[in-house]
């Protein structure tokens, strides 16, 4: 027996000693996959922010705010046409009366 | 080799050699880190090399980056203190109030805590995994004289030790 021999022995006893657990190893490409959809998803909420400040796309109070703004616009003109129907009206009434 | 090979035969070892290498460290949680980068940079290892020492190579640079991180350092001295104290201890116990195998044990783990942090390593590399002085000096930094001189070092201190403990009621 020599002195090797005997740490040797030692340490092979210490690691005989460890449980091992299943390896918790990450599964090869999935953290890859996770940073491209968070990548994917970072970069359509950034558009999407974006064509929000340019107006192109609404938010739904803003949605909200344009449907008023569409019903108040649609009533002013049925009210418009209402009124140039009834003077289209008189007019032709006076027409055919000869102005009386 | 597959993941599970790597993971079955290096988690023990890891394990070992960090305990009876580095103070104030989760050893745990470093040797899954450890076994984690092992796994992420695999197509980096060069078959030209023996797959120990790149390994060991990871396991330092990961103690070394947890140390860095947490700006801490070795806690040398006061382990060192705190195992001569139980070396001494180890001393007062007569070969006959223990087993031998348990005394030869526990008088070589104190050995082996009571040294200092360099040469507890080098003594986990060449003794327990027989790595060749250039393949020590590659994963420590260092030149392989020096490994080679520690080592004998490492080699005289024990067998005084042994000698000391035991006497010549072992022979060794």
């Amino acid at each position: 027996m020599n002195i090797e021999k005997i740490i040797h022995d030692y340490y092979q006893t210490e690691v005989d000693k460890i449980y091992v657990p299943p390896p918790a190893l990450p599964k090869k490409g999935c953290k890859s996959i996770r940073n491209k959809v968070y990548n994917i998803g970072f970069a359509a909420a950034l558009v999407l922010s974006g064509l929000i400040i340019v107006g192109h796309v609404d938010t739904p109070s803003s949605l909200s705010v344009r449907a008023a703004h569409f019903s108040e616009v649609h009533k002013t003109g049925e009210v418009l046409s209402e009124g140039l129907w009834k003077l289209n009206k008189l007019a032709s009434i006076s027409l055919i009366s000869g102005g009386k | 080799m597959k993941v599970n090979d790597i993971w079955n035969e290096f988690y023990p070892k890891l394990t070992v050699y960090l305990k009876t290498t580095y103070t104030g460290i989760d050893i745990e949680d470093m040797v899954q880190e450890i076994l984690e980068k092992v796994y992420r940079k695999f197509h980096t290892y060069d078959p030209r090399f023996s797959f120990n020492t790149w390994i060991y190579s990871i396991a330092r640079n990961c103690v070394v980056d947890s140390f860095r991180k947490r700006s801490s350092r070795l806690k040398t001295l006061s382990a060192v203190k705190e195992r001569e104290l139980h070396v001494s201890s180890v001393k007062n116990k007569s070969p006959e109030e223990i087993s031998i195998d348990k005394d030869i044990k526990e008088g070589i783990a104190s050995f082996i805590k009571s040294l200092p942090d360099k040469e507890r390593e080098i003594m986990y590399l060449k003794f327990y995994e027989a790595l060749t002085y250039k393949e020590i000096s590659r994963i420590l930094k260092m030149p392989a004289g020096t490994v080679k001189y520690l080592v004998h070092t490492i080699k005289k201190k024990a067998e005084k030790f042994y000698r000391e403990q035991y006497g010549d009621e072992y022979e060794y």
